[in-house]
């Protein structure tokens, strides 16, 4: 037998404590440990949003420092407004600063938008202070994603202000358990948010679950509401401690549910997860660009010139521009250049079957003053980052360009690429679709289309059973019988498509550029309804091993793609001899072309599931490296965590009825003490902890008063044995039947409780951890 | 420390219980407090009651002394009192020309100190010795007092011209400060009733002596306290000391008195073992009135007896507990 010796919660008075009032016990270290642990792990998918784990520091200390702030000031005894109005000026100090510092990239290149109307509150006091912070969710935003380092000021503040209201709350004991859940459940939410789903595929949750679990279940709840109810800070008094011991199964089996529903929820959500950033327009700045068709004649012209060097994984050629916009006589772009990664929906949507390029890129004489004209950076696909400095991009034709006043590229940039790329194979595309609207007005425009062209295109298509293969038959047509010569008149107009197609050899026709074989294909797949473009960039030569490969002026190419419903767009080369006639896997015949979709109407190519498209099928033949953040695998993890939940809910109930019931065994033997101990047990199941002031005597009152008087004097009897047997000098009295009086009282405490109580009542934790 | 035997232990609950009933029979409705004092007069320490004038201070103290069959004194502290009209002095007999020692008023079982902050500091100070040390030295010789020896003491909390504060010293001498407080409506109008023996200290029985008193407080020491009670009443004033409200906390002093009437009141209820509701009981009467508040405390309108509640209701009280 023994007796509790424990000091702990021992009381000091906060400054402000109000008469007849008990002053406050601070949180302890082992709540805030907790708080901090756990905001730290719920913040740590934030960094996910940005391109460097540098971020983690910015972060953690936006959680540990308002802790430190409310913990120096409830050494000073301030009130909890003076901390919370301390870290709040301190955040937005600190956050204006940065916010200011990391000037927006684009203002510089703005200037073509036009004048910038500026609110009339930007102009207060409170605007041009709390401005840049306004900007910076903007600009974050509107960034690429990842993000550069330099936008985690909004991050960084809704996180200091979310450990701030922790803190404090913690702090004043009130919600010291529930409010670092909910600020968990706030940055865990916001880092979801904004990586659109991608911040975490389940562990980071997992070990939130497990964090707060073990938080519910260890920290003795009444300790950590013992905190003093006024807005003054409560002061530990020294040498005193918080216990750990165990908390609600309420609140172990609530974190286990919401960690269940969650999973489930995870597993549930295949399709597109939620996107703020549709919701901003990002910046960005018109361009415009022509046809640079002098520079191909120039580069076949000296076919050994080095242009680019390339290195990584592509899909064997870059594009440098990508023409959308026909008028008749030429092509042209009109672009919006917008900061890479910036979310902008294209007009069309991308591929269903996407693939990923990586590659780093060199310019040689593509750049400096020998260099073409323009400021277009190779590429491909649609670019979701690079390293190249002030770089933008065209969110519908992928355009790369460099943003500044400079009208050529800089000499020896090299910049690192990454891309995604519209991957199909032609089974996909030969079941696909054209889409109609006003969308794809835009590659079916003709302006003044001789009859003769729309005829001829027709004619040739006449019979084919799908749009693929119409497109096909185009490109045949285009490129039989017809010579490539570099040096030929150059021109992409109606004139000089109906020379290439028409007149005879001797007349200057069948022979042309690949300009012209280009812009024939386009324009007459415009006049069948396939929507097309006009592409200008580089065959890249196969690569040995690691080694970069040299680009030159010979590989320039011209080619065109058209969009298919599903596939997205797909290249087709109608150049005579060209190495790749179409961007799609080969071996047309031996696909089963099922029905022809009607225009208009989306192919089944775009319901296609990619873990089983031809992506997945088949990399190589793709010439792009599989997307392997699919969704498929979030799903798998957010499975087998439901699954480890469900088991750990199933185990953890019955390993505590194990332990409660060996409690119970060892306290039958330890004679009036242990009968004692029994009801105290059944004590704290049916009403919780008892006040630490709380002498066994008055728990046995405390029986009477929620059973009857008669339970109330058998628990009394007990009590006052049991202090005899604890405080007594020598051997306890004989004890007789105590432990079935203590059973009996046990019982009927059990029969007062609510049922809530009595289904948790073998498993609840709580005895377990008690003194 | 031997366990007091349980023959002991039955005893004085019985003569507890008769002392008890003795004062009461001249303060009607007041038998917490009467315990209290009682207590105090067996563990050895000294009685401070504060009240406002008319509630039966001076009227329990005379039936205290008279309930313990010994001498009994008065002294009405005022002003202009000296410390040797407290203590005594030294003067020339005449007839045999020799200079010797008359004992003041203090030379008694039970000295009633009536408005004792009435007199001077220096006054106050000269009860310091007597009642810590239980003697009066003049003139370089030790003159004890008798045994058992209690003082109580009253002051007026509400009238304070002319007072002077007693010092944390002085107070802290005292083993208990109880406030009578005025008698609910039925016995409030058992004393108005002509006739009766409420407030007629002259009907109050002696039912011990002097030298039973003595001989239980030593018995008493005996009984068991056992460690984890003793921690308890530490963390207590520890809690008091480094409550921030308090300049000062509860002394070591008062830590033993409290131990010591817990003793008294474990006996008076039959036990020969302390409980942690003892200590509960006494804490107040005990410590209130030893700790001191910081001035903002005051300003606040909190009193040392919202910190002595904190301390008791924050501490962790042991509780039995199996292993």
């Amino acid at each position: 037998m023994s007796t509790s010796t424990s000091t702990s919660a021992s009381t000091a008075g906060g400054v402000g404590a109000q008469a007849g009032r008990p002053p406050g016990t601070g949180p302890g270290p082992a709540v805030t440990s907790w708080a901090v642990a756990l905001l730290l792990l719920a913040a740590l998918p934030l960094s996910a949003a940005f391109d460097s784990p540098l971020v983690l520091g910015p972060l953690a200390g936006a959680v540990v420092v308002p802790f430190a702030v409310v913990a120096l000031a409830r050494r000073l005894r301030l009130p909890a407004w003076a901390a919370a109005s301390a870290t709040l000026s301190l955040v937005l100090v600190v956050g204006a600063s940065f916010a200011r510092s990391a000037s927006p990239a684009l203002t510089g290149t703005g200037a073509g938008t036009g004048m910038t109307t500026v609110a009339a509150w930007r102009t207060t006091p409170f605007g041009e202070a709390a401005g840049p912070v306004v900007d910076a969710v903007a600009r974050l935003l509107t960034a690429p994603r990842p993000a550069p380092v330099e936008h985690v000021v909004p991050v960084a503040m809704l996180t200091a202000v979310v450990a701030l209201a922790v803190a404090l709350a913690v702090a004043r004991g009130s919600r010291a358990r529930l409010a670092p859940l909910v600020g968990a459940v706030v940055l865990y939410g916001a880092a979801q948010l904004l990586t659109a789903g991608a911040a975490d595929a389940g562990p980071v949750a997992a070990a939130c679950v497990v964090v707060a679990a073990a938080g519910w279940l260890l920290l003795d709840g009444e300790a950590v509401r013992r905190g003093t109810p006024e807005a003054v800070l409560g002061r530990a008094a020294p040498g005193s401690r918080v216990r750990w011991r165990a908390g609600g199964v309420a609140g172990l089996v609530v974190v286990a549910l919401v960690g269940a529903a969650g999973a489930g929820a995870a597993t549930a959500v295949r399709g597109a997860p939620y996107e703020p950033r549709e919701h901003v327009t990002p910046p960005r700045v018109p361009m415009s660009a022509a046809h640079p068709v002098a520079e191909l004649a120039r580069w076949h012209a000296e076919p050994d010139v080095p242009l680019l060097r390339v290195r990584g994984q592509h899909p064997g050629y870059l594009s440098w521009v990508t023409l959308p916009d026909f008028d008749g006589a030429r092509w042209a772009a009109h672009l919006d250049l917008r900061p890479v990664g910036a979310v902008v929906e294209p007009a069309l949507p991308p591929g269903a079957a996407r693939g990923e390029a990586r590659a780093e890129v060199e310019l040689l004489g593509l750049a400096g003053a020998s260099g073409p004209p323009g400021v277009w950076l190779p590429s491909v696909g649609h670019p979701v980052s690079t390293t190249a400095p002030g770089a933008l991009s065209d969110a519908d034709t992928g355009v790369l360009a460099l943003a500044g006043p400079d009208a050529r590229l800089p000499e020896g940039l090299v910049y690192e690429l990454r891309a995604h790329v519209d991957v199909s194979d032609v089974g996909h595309a030969a079941a696909a679709g054209v889409p109609a609207g006003e969308e794809v007005a835009r590659y079916l425009e003709l302006p003044r289309l001789p009859a003769d062209l729309r005829a001829y295109a027709q004619a040739v298509v006449e019979g084919a059973p799908s749009r693929l293969e119409q497109a096909m038959l185009l490109a045949e047509e285009v490129r039989t019988g017809r010579e490539l010569a570099h040096d030929a008149v150059s021109g992409s107009s109606y004139a000089r498509v109906r020379e290439l197609l028409f007149a005879e050899a001797a007349d200057g026709g069948q022979v042309g550029t690949s300009e012209q074989f280009t812009t024939a294909f386009a324009v007459l797949g415009r006049a069948v309804g396939l929507p097309t473009r006009v592409v200008l960039g580089f065959e890249v030569p196969p690569a040995e091993g690691e080694e970069p490969v040299v680009v030159h002026g010979a590989d320039a190419r011209m080619w065109a793609e058209v969009y298919f419903a599903g596939p997205g767009w797909v290249r087709f080369d109608p150049t005579p001899g060209a190495a790749t006639a179409t961007g799609l896997a080969p071996d047309l015949a031996a696909q089963q072309v099922g029905d022809v979709p009607q225009d208009g109407e989306d192919g089944p190519a775009q319901d296609l599931d990619p873990a089983e498209g031809g992506a997945d099928e088949d990399p190589e033949a793709s010439g792009a490296p599989l997307d392997e953040s699919a969704p498929g695998a979030a799903g798998r993890w957010a499975g087998a965590l439901a699954a480890l939940l469900g088991v750990a809910l199933l185990a953890v109930p019955a390993g505590l009825a194990v332990a409660r019931a060996g409690r119970r065994r060892r306290l039958r033997t330890a004679g009036v003490v242990g009968a004692w101990q029994h009801v105290a047990d059944a004590m704290l199941l049916r009403q919780g902890l008892p006040a630490p002031s709380r002498t066994a005597p008055r728990i046995a009152d405390d029986v009477a008063r929620l059973v009857d008087s008669a339970t109330g004097a058998a628990a009394a009897t007990l009590a006052r044995a049991a202090e005899a047997a604890a405080f007594a000098p020598g051997p306890a009295s004989p004890e007789g039947s105590t432990w079935s009086q203590a059973a009996q009282v046990s019982r009927a405490l059990r029969r007062s409780a609510p049922w809530r109580r009595r289904i948790t009542w073998w498993v609840d934790p709580r005895p377990l951890r008690r003194r | 420390m031997t366990a007091a035997d349980d023959q002991t232990i039955a005893a004085f609950r019985v003569l507890h219980g008769r002392v008890v009933d003795a004062v009461e029979h001249a303060v009607h409705g007041k038998r917490p407090v009467v315990e209290l004092v009682v207590a105090a007069l067996f563990s050895g320490g000294h009685v401070l009651l504060e009240d406002v004038p008319g509630t039966g201070k001076t009227t329990l103290a005379r039936a205290l002394a008279a309930a313990l069959g010994g001498t009994s004194r008065r002294i009405q502290f005022t002003p202009d009192l000296l410390p040797a009209d407290v203590t005594g002095t030294t003067v020339l007999d005449p007839a045999t020309g020799q200079v010797a020692f008359r004992p003041g008023p203090v030379f008694t079982h039970v000295l009633l100190a009536d408005e004792i902050n009435r007199a001077a500091a220096k006054t106050q100070s000269s009860m310091l010795e007597v009642m810590a040390e239980r003697q009066v030295t003049a003139d370089g010789v030790a003159h004890p007092v008798p045994e058992p020896f209690l003082v109580v003491a009253t002051q007026n909390p509400v009238d304070l011209d002319g007072t002077y504060r007693l010092p944390e010293a002085q107070l802290d001498r005292f083993l208990v400060r109880v406030s009578l407080g005025y008698p609910d409506v039925e016995h409030e109008l058992e004393v108005l009733r002509p006739g009766t023996a409420a407030g007629d200290v002259r009907q109050v029985p002696a039912v011990t002596t002097p030298q039973e008193v003595a001989g239980f407080r030593q018995a008493l020491t005996a009984v068991h306290v056992a460690d984890p009670l003793l921690r308890y009443v530490r963390a207590l004033g520890e809690a008091t000391r480094t409550d921030a409200r308090t300049r000062l906390g509860a002394s070591t002093r008062a830590l033993r008195a409290l131990v010591g009437a817990a003793q008294v009141r474990a006996a008076s209820e039959g036990r020969h073992y302390v409980v942690p509701s003892d200590v509960q009981r006494l804490a107040h009467a005990v410590l209130d009135h030893r700790v001191v508040l910081t001035r903002e405390a005051v300003l606040e309108g909190l009193s040392t007896t919202d910190v002595v509640a904190a301390a008791l209701e924050g501490v962790d009280v042991p509780r039995p507990a199996a292993a």
